[in-house]
Parts: C-alpha cells; structure tokens; sequence
C-alpha cells in the first residue's frame, strides 16, 4: 500500500489533535511518520495552514530524525518550506542539521549534502554564521560531491550573507575561485554555475575565463556528464578569444558535441560554436563542413518530443534570419505531419517560409497547397498566407505562386477565399498590373468574404483598381450598406476606398451620390471620432478645390520592399549569445522579456570580426541574393499583432509622406480642373444641407 | 535557472510542489493551472511567459511536469531535464521506461519524489545522476506500480486529448482508466505493445546493477530496432521516407571491457520507381505490375548475394538472428577502412550514449564504448531510406450521390524470407459514412464506423505480395451542408499503416566488426545482433 491514500486536505487543527491523542497514549514511531506524511501531502497541495505546526515537526525530527532518514527528509523539507513563518524553531533545529552534517560528512556522503543544502537553504543570520565554517571545511572534504554540494551552497547564500555580513563575501568568493582550479571537473562546473549565477545578479563582479582554463575544461568535457557538460559549454561564453587561433580549436574540440543524445548539449555546443566563429576570419573557409555539421544537428533535434523540437525550431529561425550559411538544411525535414501539434506545425510552417528559394519552389507549393486543403482552418491560412508573401518574397516564381493561389480561389470555399482577399493586396502592390486575374476571381466570389479583415483588403482593392474593375462602383455601393455595422478599420478603408474611386471616375453619377451618402454617414451619424476626423476631412479636402486633389486622396504608392530586416544587428548578436534559452524562443532581447536580467553582449577583443554569414553558400549562384532576402511573416504568436500593426502603420504613414512630396507625379491639367470640379460640386450640396 | 517544480495531474491538481529560490511564490501554481492547464484545448507553445515568471511544461500520460523559471533560462536544459526526469521516475517506481506514470505512481511515492528531485537540482542547476541506479541509494521507500499502457509516439498526445475528455472520474481509478485508454487508443497500440514486449527487457530496473561482479559467460546482445517513418504524397510520390534506428545493448561482462562496431549499410538496392497508375479505374487495375514484381525478384537476389559476400565469413546470416563471432583479421581492417568512409559518409545523423566516445566516431567512424550499465541505449541514428516496406496505392472515386469507390492495392516489397507480422491499414472514409461493402483478396477487413475507417489487417505478411481491397463505402445523405462534402474531397486523413518486422533493417544498416576488448583477461564473448523494423508513422496521402 502506497502513500496515495494520504493525499487529502486535512485541517491543520485535526492533525494537531492527532499528535496530542499521540502524546497521550504513545504508539510506534509508524503513526508518528504517518502524520508527519499528512503534514507534507498539504504542504504540497498547497495548504498553508500547517505553519501552525511547526515545532511539532522540530520536536518529531529531535525525536525520530537521528533514526529514521525519511523523517528526518521530511523534517528537512518543511523547514526548507516554510522557515519564513517560523523563524524560532528553525533556528532550534540548526543544531540538529550541523550535527547531522558532521556525523555523515564521512560516513554517508548523501546525507551530509542534504544537511549542507538544507542549512543553506534556510536564509537567517544565523544559519549563515553556522554555514561558513562548515563551507570550509567542505571545500577541503576529500570528496567530490561534498565539494560540489559546497559550490553552490555559496551561490545559495551568497544574496543574503551581503545584508547579513558582507565582511565575508570576499572569503566566499575566495573559496568558489579555488573550486575553479579542482580536480574533479564536476566541482569546477559546479563552481561556474555558482560564479555565473552570482555574477548574473550583480553588477559589481564579472566572470571571465582566461584561455588555458578554458582549453583545459574542454578538453577534459569528454570525460564528464551530461549536466557537467552542459556547464562547461555555457561558461566558455566567458572566455573571449583574442586570436582567430584559440577560437578555431575550440570550436573544432566543440564540434563532437553537436551529436549529443542530449539535447541541452546539442543547443549549448552550437551556441558556443556560433559565438566563437565570431572571433574567427572567414569560418566557412577554416571549417568547411560546419553547415553539415549543424545540419545533423538539428535533424537530430527534430527526432526529439514535440517541446524540444518546438525549441530547436525557433532556434533554427534565430539562425536562418541572421546566418543562413552556417546551415545547410534539407527542406523535407520540416514538412508537418498530419498529427503535429499546431505549435510545431506553426513554426515548420515559419521555417518552410524561410528555406523556400527557387530552387524548390515548386516542392514547397506542393506541399503548402497541401495545408491549404486541411480541415484545421487556422493551418489554411497560414498555409495560404505564407504561399502570398513567398510571391512577394521571390520574384521569378511570383507566377507559380499566384497560379497556386487562383487554384485555390477556384474552390470557393470562404475562409480560403478570405485569406487569399488579404494577401491579394500585397501581391498587387508589388507587381502592379501583372496579376489582374486574381481581381476578376475575387471580385466573382466577393460575396463569400464575410471577415473583417478580408473584407478590408477587398474594399482597398476596389478602391485602389476601381477604374479597371467593372463591378466596383456596384460593389463599394454594397458594401456601404451595411457601413454602420462594420468594424472601424472596414469602415475607415471603404470610406477612403470610395474616396479614391470617386477622384479617378469623377463623372460616374453613381459614385457621386454615393461620396455623398457617405460622408453624410460618417460626419452625422457616426460616434467615433477617428472616423468622423476622417470624413471630415475629406470633405475639407473636397470643398477646398486644390488643383491636385488625387495626389492626396490616391497617392501612387511605393513598391513593396522586403529587405527590411527582421532583427536589428544588435539584436541578432544578442540573441546568438541566448540560444536554446527561453528568450530565444520569443526571437526578442533579454531586457524585453525579462526585465532584471542583465543582457549578454559580445567582448571586444582584437580577434572579434563581424563577417557577413547571410547569405547561404549553395552552388547555384542564382539564389545567393534570395535566401538572404529576410522574413516578414506575421504567424508567430508575439510578432503577429505588432506585425500587422506595423504595416497598418506603414500604411498610414505612407499617406502622410505624399501629401508632402507630390511635385513628382502631376497628373495633366485637365484631369485636375475636371476633378474639383465635380469635387466641389458635391462640398457645395453638402454643405446646403447643413 | 530552474526556481520552481511542479508536478499537476489532470485536473489540475498540484502533486509535487518544490520551490528551489527565492522569488517565486507558492501560488504560481495556480496561475499555470488557470492558463494552461484550463486551456487544454489550445496549447500554443510549451513556454509560456508573464511578467518575468516563466512556466514550461511537458505532458506525460495523464501529468504535467512543470518547471518554473525567473530569468532566462535555459530552456534546453529545462526541458531535457524534465524529460530525463521523467525516465527517471518511471526506472525508479514502475522498473520500465516505456510504462506511462499515473499520479497514484506519484502520490504513493511523493516522499522518494522529493527526494529525487533534490538529488538532481541543486539551487536550481541540473546536476548529473545516474537514472539506473539511483534508486539504489534513496532514502525513501518505494512503492512499484504497473503505470499505464505505454505510447511511443507523439502521435499518441491527440488521443490523451480524448482519453482526458471521457471522464475526469477515472483519474484516480488507474485500472479503469487503463481499459478506458486502451479502446481509444486500439487504434496504434497494436504495433506499440509488441514493441514494448520487445523493450520490457531493458526497462527492468532491478537487474540493473552494474555487473562488475563475476560472471560465468561473458556476453553482449545488440539490438537494432528501426522505427520507420513515411510520408508520401497522393500520386506515389515520397515526400519524405526515413527510420529512426536506435541499437540497444544488453551486456554482460566481467569488468568493463571496451567494445565498438561499425555501422556500415548493404549495398543500397534501387526498387522499382514509385510512379502511380493513370487515376482511371482500368489503367489503375491492368497497370503492369506482375513486371513489377519480377524485376524486384531479380533485385532481391542480386542484394542477397552482395550481403553474403559484405558478410562473408557468417553462413548464418539469412537467419533472424546474425550471430557474429569476433574474427579479426588485418585484411578485414583495410576492406573495412574504404568502406567505413562511405558509411559515416551515409550516417550522419546519429548520436550516441555518453559512454560512446565521440572523437573516434568522428574521425574513423567507430561507434566504441565501454558499456556503462547492463543494458543501455547505444545509439540512435536517422537515415533516409529509398527501399520501403510496403507500397500502397490506393483510388478513390465518387459513384453516385453518395457513394465512394475504393480500391487500394498493397504491395510488400521486401525479399520472400522476411515476414511482416500485426500489419494493419486504417483507410479514412468521409465523415459520415454508413456502412462500407467490402471484399479483400486477402487479410481481413472491416469498417469501423467509431473511427470513421475501414480497417485492414494481416496477421502476417509475406514479401513479394500484392493484396487488394475493394470496398463502396456509403455515406449519408447530407445535401444541405455543403462544406462537409468539400471539407472530405480536398482533406482527408491519409492512409496510416502499421507493421513489424523481425529480422529486417529497412534502412539496410548492419552492425558489423563487433570486438570486445578486454585487455586483462582477454577472454571470448557471445555476441548477438538481432534487427527489426516497425512503423511509426507510415501514412500515405489520399
């Protein structure tokens, strides 16, 4: 019979009777224990209330504790738990730990770390006054794991021992600098850790590595653990090399680690080989088959559970922005399966964005047009939204792209349709007049959109093209009546977009009332000011008569530009630095996700180049200049609000310019006069009505 | 670094509850159990950040394995250590990694639990233990249980989802969960059980003890276990085709003795061209298979004699079991010098317990260990593989309103001495489908209505065959929905197979030039390598 049957709430006062009863009539030490066992189970539940309880704890480990050792854990686990609210009797159990530390220190190495721990664990003064000779005394201990325990026993109390004593911080930092040089590597890294971590959370101390200590621990990582590897791999980010040399072997003793079963190793390795090739000339040349190297990697990271693929995928994406040639991935590698969790299909999906070139064009749209048909709907537009920037993106195979995209339209199925309306608008704008097709297929189908966004896009698409579609005065017309109801951003791009249509078929009759209806609206009945501002101006506009009126109203837009990067250099460094760690996940600076952390940055040195990794070396030159072009998707998670509100900004933005610079592009005299006139025509009318 | 760990179970009860530093209080759990765990439905990342506080879980079985972070963790080193925590508790407390932990397994031994955990994280920091023999050194007492049936893969995690949604009542009874699990998760167990009979041996935590001590026979047995995995596209094309092979060694030895191989793949056969037939009916049926199957027969026998001469020495080797005698000689050295380079050149992907030395698979492409326990996993590697298993093709047409036509035809493609056995296809049918006529030329077949498949099944098959299964699947009459009908023509679930396969390494991989060295007693070792194969996700687009 297990434990489990223990795991309810339990009143801390009935426990407590239960003691008393205990007291009266003593039975065995087992019942003693098994309250001590309901004691935990609402410790770990979450239950408070048995603070109340604690010197009846201390009382049973003075009782039971020199025998029994899981009373004695017990005991140790609640004082570890709750020494805050009960200071007094932690402070009488001291006695008991240091006894318990000495007694075992030879005998039972185990035992004697978890007395170390506990006392260094419990913050007051005067377990720190206890703590500090028994620290060094067990720096000296024979042993390796006692040693190890006393490591970071200093990082433990190194915060408090400052308010406490700080006299004695130098002594501490004295000892952890000795564990540096063991031996035993276990207690070396246990010491970086320690150092780091007490470095970490001051400004006043800084960790470096000098460059035998850090030969010396590499070569001796083959003969560690795991978790003793991974330390090493992290602390060699304090080493800064001052000749291309010293970086070179390090990386290629490094290199080994890149098919480590563990995926900690694996992630560290390659963030220590990223950030020494920046102390190297030219790394591709010295180490050739680098991007295979860190390509097996990751394929062997992407065998992994879905939470460490997940991690090795972003980190992936942090590489492909900033140095696509270190890598040498094989597309296929990212292609989702049926059952993916939508996070890792997400991010394939990102990454399948970012490898696609010329090259496999034709292999990505296969598989994205795939996607594009799954039930998930939330995949379909990802899926579609990623085939229209890749037409934006690379511009030889935009018409196999938007081929694609006209397959897809030909289905009629709405949230296709939708997605498609959206990014038809980007598509246009960068290819101007090449595509006029997919118009003609979304106006037929216009009827479908029924999204916010979509319809958004559909209006400014009228409006923006409405000479050249036929159906566009009776479109916009119908979307104005339902114009009350839309959401604010469709009412704003309609009434621009009627605007716009008006100023390029000034004559149309149709139009002209509708310019009307419309502002009438907007100025009378409309509560939001933004949109009443906006009518209001463009009625100002109307009414003013200026000559060349469609330059503001129907600026020529600039062409769409991709090379607008993602991560700012600064960044990108930073983030080098922080691979397989958590802000690496959010592809953002430290300071913005964790605000008390002190950001990593690159050590200057006489060895430190700052080559050009972006572009990825393939054979075929052609696609040199594309792989490097950098991503603009809005489908993770973080970016995706910022990213829409971006362009949403650039959009508002670009208005804003031209209104200055519009000398450039004057339309003919005529078409100008023409324009206020029929303009002013309808200020006049409105303007009696009021 | 790690601040604080929890452990949940389904509904979102805290279990374990560890604070490692300051900064973190006790309540955090509740806000990971109001943002995550209440939100099953949609997880979008294993991280989730507020404020500076960090959680970041994994899921196992019906628990939540949490860790809580305040700065910038490592999340490499979060995740693999709770992932290795995990194989720890289930070595500890159920003596088999491949048994799932329920929270009785947890409650009945929070005490070692906690133990564990402050033997592994010291002040936040992941420190080396060894998950073999730990248990050997607790305090605390340990009650054993049996745990859940086990799920290999991740595909299982969508039928947890289910399972999670039959019932929170059956959380506490571990048994009833068990038989409830199990007919959800029928589905891909069969292949998964046999795979776990074949692992049982290795998880058993109590023999693990390191066999330093003397022994009569000194002995190692390698097994090589291939999980492959296929993607292929509606029209024959493979879009993606690999295995992931992993070689598990079970030794047992009079002090510790150094032992290496070499991984070296038989001379890489090219089977026929995957093209599909014409998708009209007759072209699909008369298309020329039976010259299909006389070129690979051709193929086949070539292939058997270069292994008989790569092998040479072994007369055994058409066996299930290639016992491989230690024969060493200065010639097999060179010969094996020009063919390692072509095999490291192939097996790239790969990567090795911490006992296997790195340098020496680097630079001469020697896999050399010195084995750390009884049994252990060597390595794990991946490769991509041109010869599959099985083909399937498969044609679906609409015949009237609301009828389906389905022909699928299998075809194996391995030589006729290898068998494949618990071979199963599940052939998605549209959502609402009635009832399915359906004849097969072999194996046995049935539509299962629950699972909106028609399900075919092999007790065994035997290479070079070509099986069919015709079937009219009838589905109900629903005109007025017309985005259902859509949804069905332009998605659906491929086709997704199961197999195993003793004796047969799909990617071709051979164990070969297995030396044990032992410089002081120098004594002889038994050796064995046994292969099999097994589909993990075998799925073909339809």
């Amino acid at each position: 019979m297990g434990d489990a049957k223990l795991y309810t709430r339990v009143k801390a006062s009935d426990i407590l009777t239960e003691l008393r009863n205990y007291e009266k009539k003593p039975r065995s030490g087992v019942y003693q224990k098994t309250i001590l066992k309901k004691i935990i189970v609402n410790l770990s539940i979450g239950d408070n209330e048995v603070i109340i309880l604690a010197s009846d704890v201390v009382r049973i480990l003075f009782n039971m504790g020199y025998e029994d050792l899981e009373v004695k854990n017990m005991c140790y686990l609640y004082l570890i738990t709750y020494w805050k609210h009960c200071p007094k009797e932690a402070i009488s159990a001291l006695r008991f730990m240091v006894e318990d530390y000495k007694r075992n220190s030879d005998t039972s190495v185990i035992d004697a770390c978890a007395a170390l721990k506990t006392i260094a664990s419990i913050q007051l003064k005067a377990y720190i006054d206890a703590l500090t000779p028994l620290l060094e005394d067990a720096f000296n201990d024979s042993n390796a794991s006692i040693r190890r325990t006393a490591a970071y026993c200093v990082a433990m109390i190194f915060k408090s021992n400052e308010v406490e004593n700080p006299g004695s911080s130098p002594k501490l930092l004295q000892m952890l600098n000795d564990a540096l040089v063991d031996d035993d590597l276990d207690v070396v890294a246990a010491a970086l850790n320690s150092l780091g971590d007490i470095t970490l959370n001051t400004d006043k101390l800084k960790l470096s590595t000098d460059k035998e200590h850090a030969l010396k621990l590499t070569e001796g990582m083959a003969s560690c653990q795991e978790w003793c590897q991974v330390s090493i791999l992290n602390a060699l980010l304090t080493f800064v090399p001052q000749d291309h040399k010293i970086a070179a072997d390090l990386i290629d003793l490094i290199l080994p680690y890149l098919q480590s079963d563990n995926s900690s190793i694996a992630l560290n390795a390659l963030k220590v080989i990223v950030y020494f090739s920046y102390y190297i000339n030219n790394v591709l040349d010295v180490f050739p088959s680098l991007p295979q190297s860190i390509s097996a990697a990751i394929s062997n990271l992407m065998l992994r559970p879905p939470e460490v693929q997940f991690l090795a995928m972003r980190n992936v994406i942090l590489l492909l922005l900033d140095k696509p040639a270190l890598l040498d991935l094989d597309i296929r590698m990212f292609f989702c399966q049926y059952d993916d969790l939508l996070y890792i299909k997400d991010t394939k999906l990102e990454i399948i964005f970012l490898l696609a070139n010329e090259g496999n064009m034709d292999l990505v749209l296969t598989e994205l047009q795939e996607y594009a048909m799954e039930i998930d709907i939330q995949m379909v537009r990802k899926s579609i939204r990623a085939i229209g920037n890749l037409a934006v993106k690379i511009e030889p195979t935009s018409e196999k792209c938007v081929s694609v995209l006209a397959d897809l339209l030909s289905e009629s199925i709405p949230y296709v349709i939708e997605e498609i309306a959206i990014i038809t608008r980007d598509i246009l704008r960068k290819y101007p007049g090449t595509f006029d097709y997919l118009i003609d297929m979304l106006v037929d189908r216009v009827s479908l959109i029924k999204e916010s966004d979509a319809k958004t896009s559909i209006i400014w698409i009228l409006g923006e093209y409405s000479s050249s579609i036929s159906k566009s005065v009776t479109l916009l017309k119908q979307f104005s009546e339902t114009f009350v109801e839309e959401s604010t951003e469709t009412q704003l791009t309609l009434l621009t977009a009627i605007m716009k249509a008006h100023t390029c078929q000034p004559y149309n009759k149709e139009l002209h009332a509708l310019v009307e209806d419309i502002l009438e609206v907007t100025i009378v009945d409309i509560d939001n000011p933004d949109l009443r501002e906006r009518g209001l101006f463009y009625w100002r506009l109307l009414s003013s008569g200026l000559p060349n009126i469609i330059d503001i109203i129907k600026p020529r837009l600039p062409t769409l530009k991709n090379d607008q990067a993602a991560l700012p250099n600064h960044m990108r460094e930073e983030l080098d630095l922080c691979m397989g760690s958590i802000a690496s996940i959010y592809l953002r600076p430290v300071k913005q996700v964790f605000r008390h952390c002190k950001p990593r940055t690159l050590s200057d040195s006489p060895a430190l180049v700052r080559q050009d990794l972006s572009n990825s070396r393939l054979s075929n030159p052609l696609y040199n200049n594309r792989r490097s072009t950098l991503y603009r998707s809005r489908s993770s998670t973080l970016s995706s609000n910022s990213g829409s509100f971006r362009s949403r900004m650039a959009f508002t933005s670009q208005r804003v310019n031209d209104l200055t610079i519009n000398e450039n592009n004057q339309p003919s005299p005529a078409e100008n006069n023409s324009e206020s006139h029929g303009l002013s025509g309808i200020m006049r009318k409105l303007s009696l009505k009021k | 670094m790690i601040a604080a760990f929890f452990i949940f179970n389904r509904k979102g009860e805290v279990l374990i509850s560890r604070i490692f530093r300051e900064g973190v209080r006790r309540n955090v759990s509740e806000v990971f159990r109001i943002q995550v765990i209440s939100k099953l439905s949609d997880i979008k990342s294993p991280v989730l950040t507020l404020g500076s506080t960090s959680f970041l879980h994994i899921r196992h079985g019906p628990l939540w394995f949490v860790a809580v972070t305040r700065d910038n963790a490592d999340a490499s080193v979060v995740l693999e250590f709770l992932y290795n925590f995990v194989e720890t508790l289930q070595i500890t407390f159920l003596n088999d990694r491949n048994r799932v932990l329920t929270d009785v397994d947890v409650m009945n031994n929070f005490l070692a639990t906690y133990e564990i955990l402050d033997r592994i994280i010291n002040y936040g920091y992941v420190q080396d233990w060894d998950k073999n023999t730990l248990q050997h050194t607790l305090r605390s007492g340990i009650v054993k249980g049996k745990g859940l049936k086990p799920k290999v893969s991740h595909k299982m995690k969508t039928e947890t989802h289910k399972v999670s949604n039959a019932g929170a009542e059956l959380i506490r009874n571990g048994t009833m969960l068990l038989s409830r699990a199990n007919s959800t998760m029928k589905r891909k167990s069969s292949m998964l059980v046999s795979s776990s009979n074949r692992l049982n041996s290795f998880g058993n935590g109590s023999q693990q003890k390191l066999s330093l001590s003397r022994s009569k026979k000194s002995k190692i047995s390698l097994s090589v276990h291939e999980d492959v995995n296929l993607l292929m596209s509606h029209d024959g094309a493979i879009i993606r085709a690999f295995v992931e092979g992993s070689i598990h060694a079970d030794t047992d030895f009079t002090n510790s003795p150094i032992c290496s191989f070499r991984l070296i793949k038989r001379k890489n056969k090219v089977v026929g061209k995957y093209r599909k037939p014409n998708n009209e009916d007759a072209a699909f049926l008369s298309d020329g298979y039976d010259n299909i199957i006389d070129s690979d027969e051709e193929e086949q026998t070539e292939e058997d004699d270069t292994e008989i001469s790569t092998i040479g020495e072994q007369s055994e080797n058409k066996d299930d079991y290639d016992t491989v005698e230690a024969e060493f000689n200065a010639d097999g050295r060179i010969s094996e010098h020009e063919t390692s380079s072509g095999a490291k050149g192939m097996l790239k992907d790969c990567n090795f317990n911490n006992c296997v030395s790195l340098q020496d698979f680097d630079i001469e492409g020697i896999i050399r260990f010195t084995p750390v326990s009884a049994q252990f996993e060597v390595m794990k590697y991946r490769t991509d593989i041109t010869n599959l298993p099985f083909m399937v093709y498969s044609n679906i047409a609409s015949v009237g309103a609301n009828k389906f036509k389905y022909v699928v035809r299998l075809k194996s493609h391995y030589s006729k001495n290898n068998i494949a056995t618990d071979v199963s296809l599940k052939i998605p049918t549209p959502p609402n489908s009635l009832d399915a006529e359906i004849t097969v030329d072999m194996g046995k077949a049935k539509f299962l209505a629950a699972e909106g498949c028609v399900e075919w099944k092999f007790k065994k098959a035997i290479g070079q065959r070509i099986c069919q299964l015709t079937a009219t699947v009838c589905t109900s009459d629903i005109t007025t929905n017309d985005g259902t009908r859509n949804s069905w023509r332009n998605s659906k679930p491929p086709i997704s197979m199961q197999f195993n396969m003793g004796g047969f390494s799909t990617s071709g991989y051979r164990v070969m030039y297995l030396k044990v060295e032992e410089p002081v007693l120098k004594y002889s070792t038994v050796k064995t390598v046994e292969y099999s194969s097994s589909a993990k996700s075998y799925e073909i687009r339809i």
